[in-house]
């Protein structure tokens, strides 16, 4: 009799063993998910990041006339020199249209072209992209920013948000989220002061 | 039982702590991906704050040192490499920005020049009128042009002594100073001596010794030949010489004084002199020996009064464009164009 006691009380306490790990395991799951989302997402805003700080710096440098060729809230081209001595390259970023291949349904696509190749057009879950531009004074100008007025940009303030491409969801409560990443930075190219 | 309930609770916890760890991995994965940007970004800075740094040497008339590695906020910044033309207005540097394994390098050419400066054609150019002059002692005014010490005459381009606004005020100053009044003319008309009203915020701003309250002052030396430096008096509108200058004074760069100046006893001042206010006074007292090489600039409303008296040979104002243009070049009112920057 105590041997039945026994082996049902191991039952229900395997059971409840069970259930617990297999609690554990899905927030874990969840967890990993959520990490490995971030990770991605950071990793991604910062390459982007690091990218668009390298070239931007970049800006005006051995170029004579225009630096910032086109200049709107969403879409910017200008011309510069990537390396050093080198001749000037032109470089266009811009948000490109909604990407449907994520189940994100707030991104995307991010589109950069050199010079006036094939624009290469990224999935990075980009959710927002957004260029303000600051005059010789400090000013923000209004957008679009064209004719004569590009050659007064001195700042450039570049903004966008990266998130994940599924979203993660939370086992206890169901509600869904996406991993983000918002980076923002006013950049003033020392070359685009240039008095020639 | 016993046993297997043993095994059972050492895999969980193997499986436990596999599962730490891939999540402490993940953790440090993002973490690094930050660190490495944060990085990136204080190496940056470094090697930009590399390029403030020599120029900060420039303005205070030294010459940075290349491949001197100056430690700061966790990294390391140095100048790589530094050309100059030889009149120094053409800079060319590397500098360079380390922070734990990042390294950010920077080259850039600078056009150095200096700020716009209140010209002064003649020992003494005022900008009031009409105006009061008085002249009398030992007290001159030469606006034949010396060297930066005030003793050798250069032989060329000689300014006027003084010149005034209005023809009624030259004749008067013409009159008064008599023989007193040396220069090419000793006494002439130039409305075009400029406003210094323009440039006092630059002075106040940029000031290396500055003086609020109204006193009396001896016995001070404001910088050097070779590190000019601004001087500001604020005097207010006080009429009874609320700044006074007393023996034992000797300064070189650029001295404004807002309000009315007494220069007495010995007292040596190397540069521009401006005096501006509401109801400006300026006096060379009867004791001492007190003398401007370089230029004075006095603007007020009109009335504003010039008494020069002084009992030694050496009361004098004396034009010398040697130590104006040492003055036109103090450090602070330097500026900096970029040609090109490469980062």
């Amino acid at each position: 009799m105590s041997s039945m006691i026994d082996m049902v009380g191991a039952a229900i306490l395997f059971g409840v063993l069970i259930l617990s790990v297999a609690r554990v395991q899905g927030n874990l799951n969840t967890t990993l998910a959520q990490n490995t989302f971030n990770i991605t997402t950071q990793t991604t805003a910062m390459s982007l990041a690091r990218t668009i700080e390298y070239e931007i710096s970049k800006a005006g440098y051995n170029v004579t006339g225009v630096r910032v060729t086109y200049a709107d809230s969403t879409k910017i081209t200008f011309r510069g020199g990537m390396a050093y001595g080198a001749a000037p390259d032109s470089i266009t970023y811009e948000i490109g249209g909604s990407d449907s291949t994520t189940m994100n349904p707030n991104d995307s696509r991010f589109i950069r072209t050199v010079h006036s190749s094939t624009p290469i057009s990224q999935r990075l879950g980009m959710t927002e992209f957004k260029i303000t531009y600051y005059d010789t004074a400090g000013v923000k100008m209004a957008t679009p920013v064209t004719g004569a007025n590009r050659l007064a940009i001195r700042g450039i303030n570049i903004r966008f948000r990266v998130e994940s491409a599924e979203p993660v969801t939370d086992a206890s409560t169901g509600l869904s989220n996406y991993n983000a990443v918002t980076w923002e930075k006013l950049t003033f190219p020392r070359n685009l002061g240039r008095p020639f | 039982m016993g046993r297997t309930a043993l095994f059972l609770v050492l895999g969980l916890g193997m499986a436990m702590g596999y599962i730490g760890m891939q999540m402490y991995r993940a953790d440090q994965d993002a973490m690094e991906t930050q660190y490495a940007y944060m990085k990136f970004m204080f190496a940056r800075n470094l090697a930009r704050t590399a390029v403030h740094a020599a120029l900060r040497s420039y303005d205070r008339n030294e010459n940075p040192q290349v491949h001197v590695q100056t430690s700061f906020n966790g990294g390391t910044f140095e100048l790589d490499s530094l050309q100059s033309s030889a009149d120094l207005d053409t800079l060319r540097m590397v500098t360079r920005g380390t922070y734990a394994e990042s390294t950010y390098v920077i080259k850039l050419k600078l056009y150095r020049t200096t700020r716009p400066f209140p010209g002064v054609n003649a020992a003494i150019g005022i900008r009031a009128e009409p105006v009061s002059f008085s002249l009398s002692g030992k007290a001159s005014v030469d606006g034949r042009a010396y060297d930066t010490t005030g003793t050798t005459l250069l032989g060329t381009g000689d300014k006027a002594g003084v010149t005034t606004m209005e023809p009624a005020d030259s004749a008067n100053v013409a009159t008064v100073g008599g023989t007193n009044i040396k220069g090419l003319p000793p006494v002439k008309v130039d409305t075009s001596v400029i406003d210094p009203k323009a440039f006092l915020d630059i002075y106040k701003n940029n000031a290396d010794f500055f003086y609020n309250t109204p006193g009396t002052y001896s016995s001070v030396t404001w910088g050097s030949s070779s590190n000019p430096v601004i001087v500001y008096c604020n005097a207010g509108d006080d009429t009874s010489f609320s700044i006074k200058f007393t023996g034992g004074v000797n300064g070189w760069g650029i001295l404004v004084v807002r309000g009315n100046v007494q220069f007495n006893g010995n007292l040596n001042f190397y540069g521009l002199v401006i005096v501006d206010g509401f109801n400006t006074t300026v006096s060379f007292g009867a004791a001492g020996t007190p003398g401007v090489v370089g230029g004075m600039i006095v603007a007020g409303n009109a009335g504003a009064s010039v008494t020069l008296k002084g009992t030694g040979a050496n009361a004098k104002v004396v034009y010398s464009p040697g130590a104006l243009g040492k003055a036109r070049n103090i450090g602070r009112l330097r500026y900096y164009t970029i040609l090109d920057w490469f980062e």
